[in-house]
């Protein structure tokens, strides 16, 4: 056998072992949950690459008004999303950005303020039941004892949403 | 050993935003204006035409499009034309400004295979390494090379863009036409 299938067949025997014990005890994921005005949100911790505050925001033209222009991280133009105009058409008075890890895009969310990171099991994630078109932008919402329910951002939503305004623009 | 890349690009400070042209897009630049008025029906189109080469030459109003697109102050009141050779990409150009014969003068032509561009007159040649450039952000890539503001540059407190001659023209006769004038 060559070393590479030897390899290989280790990975997945391991990978295997995993599952297993994530299955017999309860999975737990890390979400980050931050502040957009009054409203808790939450991101799986895994998308986030940071938080900073104080940016200055460039205005760029033929975006639509949820986009707020580009952030500038390290040399590099970072889109500048204003989630308060998308869901509810009026703009969010900020100045932390989370800056999302995407390897496609440089995308940013302005928000108010982080709160917490928070441990959570597949039990405590439900999905939404509501199909408006806000709805749309929520992968789920987190509910544990004893605190309100935080909605879970579904990115990829928010971002095929910029997409199609984009190129209808 | 090979430094850094620099690339010579005329510049424009407007504070806030800069603006940064390749001046090989633009190797010659016009000096004289027809006398007559011309109407082109474009808000950044100027009333008169410019004369090279014994041919007119529409002239876009860079400086004023770029103002308004970005909602800056307009203060510049001395100019450059650059003289811009078109490429196919900017049909649009040619068929919104009616390319053809000269009204009133027989025998004169309009050439809108070509265009003059003003700019202001604060605009100096400088060096930018290409390093400090970037592309714009994933989703907006196609949108804003599309409108002719190429790459990002970012220096201090300001942000900087490429810009294409054509394409920004061709976006403002766009935009015009369907009512999404800056």
């Amino acid at each position: 056998m060559k070393n590479e299938e030897l390899s290989r067949q280790i990975e997945e025997a391991s990978a295997g072992e995993k599952e297993a014990e994530e299955t017999a005890e309860e999975a737990v994921y890390r979400y980050l949950v931050f502040r957009i005005q009054d409203q808790s949100y939450a991101l799986p911790a895994e998308e986030v690459q940071e938080i900073s505050a104080n940016h200055d925001i460039f205005y760029v033209p033929f975006v639509p008004p949820y986009i707020r222009g580009y952030a500038n991280r390290h040399g590099r133009p970072f889109t500048v999303f204003d989630l308060l105009m998308l869901f509810e058409s009026t703009p969010l008075k900020a100045d932390h950005l989370l800056i999302l890890k995407d390897k496609e895009d440089q995308a940013a969310l302005m928000i108010t303020e982080v709160e917490e990171i928070l441990r959570v099991t597949p039990s405590q994630i439900y999905r939404l039941s509501a199909e408006d078109e806000v709805s749309r932008y929520f992968s789920g919402s987190i509910k544990q004892e004893d605190r309100d329910s935080i909605f879970i951002l579904d990115k990829n939503n928010i971002m095929e949403r910029l997409e199609r305004d984009v190129e209808r623009a | 050993m090979n430094g850094p890349r620099n690339l010579s690009l005329l510049y424009t400070d407007y504070g806030r935003f800069h603006f940064l042209i390749n001046p090989e897009q633009a190797p010659a630049s016009v000096y004289a204006e027809h006398p007559e008025p011309w109407d082109s029906g474009y808000a950044y189109f100027d009333d008169k035409l410019a004369i090279e080469g014994g041919e007119a030459v529409p002239l876009f109003s860079l400086h004023d499009y770029l103002t308004d697109l970005f909602r800056l102050s307009r203060e510049t009141q001395a100019f450059l034309v650059l003289l811009v050779p078109l490429s196919c990409f900017e049909k649009s150009i040619r068929k919104s400004l009616r390319a053809g014969p000269l009204k009133g003068e027989p025998g004169a032509h309009i050439n809108s295979f070509r265009l003059g561009v003003r700019i202001s007159s604060e605009t100096a040649i400088r060096k930018v390494p290409l390093g400090e450039m970037a592309p714009h952000s994933g989703l907006l890539r196609r949108r804003l090379s599309r409108a002719g503001l190429l790459a990002v540059h970012f220096s201090g407190e300001s942000m900087g863009l490429l810009v294409d001659l054509g394409r920004a023209a061709a976006a403002s006769l766009n935009a015009a036409d369907t009512g999404e004038a800056p």
